[in-house]
């Protein structure tokens, strides 16, 4: 690898190499999109990525694409989200959301996360997304709070 | 001394062909999935390591070459040097590993392997780029030389050892025979390694055998009862290759610069992860010790459990 050519042809045949590999993945397929059927796959996902998340009232967005669980006798809001096959949680405590907007039954939600900042969710209807908008509301992060951390 | 060869670099080739291999055979029977975002941020993570090493490695060479003049013994070329610098470079990695995910500054850069929600060839690809910065190689790269092996017997044969380590990350393998799962590092055991059950959090280790988990009491088997998830703690919410590489080392700044006290620094950024000063975030022994006590309290039946889980990771038709 002390030869300045051998080097470079090595590197471009290895991002030659990761493009094929990715297009192959394309054409073959063989994932589907992660979906949630029901609000006790929301619990799961939540129960077993926050030991001990009890699931309370739920919300599933618009196609599944991800949910909104209360906590039950708790003060925190979960959090489930697709990301291709697979799901990503966060239990939103005090502090931990930076905006939410509502445009119809859409929300966008940004979180003071550097490693999940930003998610949409459609959800039923107007007066759904209302109702979790104003619950999201009480976990916006105070005027010059500290941002929340990713584990 | 001889002219070793780079047993990774020519192991590239064989890389790829069982990558597309276990893609097809993953197609073909669905006991295995490769997602495109995924796939592709691994192979990034793994080419940026490449281009990393090349560019930091020779911090590493000017350690080993000093180094070298301190080594208490002679060791030469000879076969029995190499087969013992493979098991001695083993017995390193072990411990090595085993800081990498119990010192979140180590951690900062491991996570990236494990930070891929999927199991599979190309998850043996997903490597960190700032690795000789954390100077891991100091700590646990130095024995070996001063022992008296040459740095580049020891360079080959740790090389040999990831060369080894790229074949288990799969699902395709469930389980080998008894004496290679007893003895070696398998796909059943690295499966467990990778995924988040609380029950398997912090365990296997081992980089090629297996014995040194058993060794150390940190060896977990593979439970049929309990199919691993895989990924870290708090998965990331992006397949952004800047975000997979840099995510904990930011956490780690943006901790330390709200410390109060010197503890609190030294916690931030030695402490294990998930480490605070209050106890309020989660570390692997706060979430099995809660994991435990709930298990205590309410047995669950991971089987009925499962039945009404998510539709998560179903492998296309
Ligand atoms: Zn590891
Ligand atoms: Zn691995």
């Amino acid at each position: 690898m002390n030869d300045p050519l051998i080097l470079i042809l090595v590197l471009i045949a290895s991002a030659v190499s990761i493009t094929g590999l990715v297009l192959l993945n394309r054409w073959l397929g063989g994932w589907q999109p992660a979906r949630l059927e029901s609000p006790a796959g929301a619990a799961t996902c939540l129960s077993n990525d926050i030991v001990g998340f009890r699931a309370g009232e739920t919300a599933l967005f618009d196609q599944g694409t991800g949910a909104f669980v209360m906590e039950q006798g708790g003060d925190r809001l979960g959090l489930v989200w697709t990301r291709g096959a697979r799901f990503v949680t966060r239990v939103l405590s005090d502090g931990d959301v930076a905006s939410v907007d509502r445009e119809g039954r859409t929300l966008t939600l940004k979180l003071c996360d550097y490693t999940f900042s930003r998610m949409e969710a459609v959800m039923a209807d107007e007066a759904e997304a209302e109702l979790w908008a104003e619950r999201l509301n009480g976990f916006l992060r105070a005027e010059g709070g500290r941002d929340a951390q990713p584990a | 001394m001889p002219n070793l060869p780079d047993p990774i670099l020519l192991a590239i080739p064989a890389f790829i062909a069982l990558i597309v291999a276990e893609m097809i055979y993953a197609r073909v029977t669905g006991r295995a999935q490769f997602e495109p975002s995924d796939t592709a941020a691994s192979l990034t993570m793994g080419l940026g390591n490449t281009v990393s090493g090349l560019a930091l490695g020779f911090v590493a060479v000017a350690w080993f070459t000093y180094l070298e003049r301190f080594a208490l013994l002679e060791i030469g070329y000879v076969w029995w040097a190499f087969a013992l610098a493979f098991v001695l470079d083993d017995f390193v990695y072990y411990w090595a590993h085993r800081m990498a995910h119990t010192v979140r500054w180590w951690w900062a850069d491991h996570v990236v392997h494990h930070s891929s929600q999927h199991y599979n060839l190309s998850t043996a690809l997903r490597q960190p780029w700032l690795s000789p910065l954390t100077l891991k190689f100091i700590f646990f790269g130095s024995w070996l030389v001063l022992i008296g092996f040459p740095p580049a017997m020891v360079a080959f044969v740790g090389a040999l050892n990831l060369v080894y380590q790229f074949w288990i990350h799969t699902e395709v393998v469930k389980r080998l025979p008894y004496p290679v799962e007893m003895v070696m590092n398998t796909p059943s055991h690295h499966r467990v390694h990778h995924a988040t059950n609380p029950c398997y959090l912090d365990s296997n280790f081992a980089g090629v055998f297996i014995i040194w988990d058993r060794l150390f009491g940190t060896f977990v088997p593979e439970s049929a009862t309990e199919p691993c998830r895989y990924g870290i703690v708090k998965n990331l919410g992006t397949h952004n290759p800047m975000v997979i590489c840099l995510h904990e080392w930011w956490g780690i700044v943006k901790d330390v610069r709200s410390a109060r006290s010197p503890r609190e620094v030294i916690g931030y950024w030695l402490g294990p992860p998930g480490w605070s000063p209050d106890g309020s975030r989660d570390c692997s022994k706060t979430i099995k010790k809660k994991w435990h006590a709930l298990q205590s309290a309410q047995p669950v039946d991971v089987d009925e459990q499962s039945e009404t889980g998510p539709e998560q990771a179903a492998p296309a038709e």
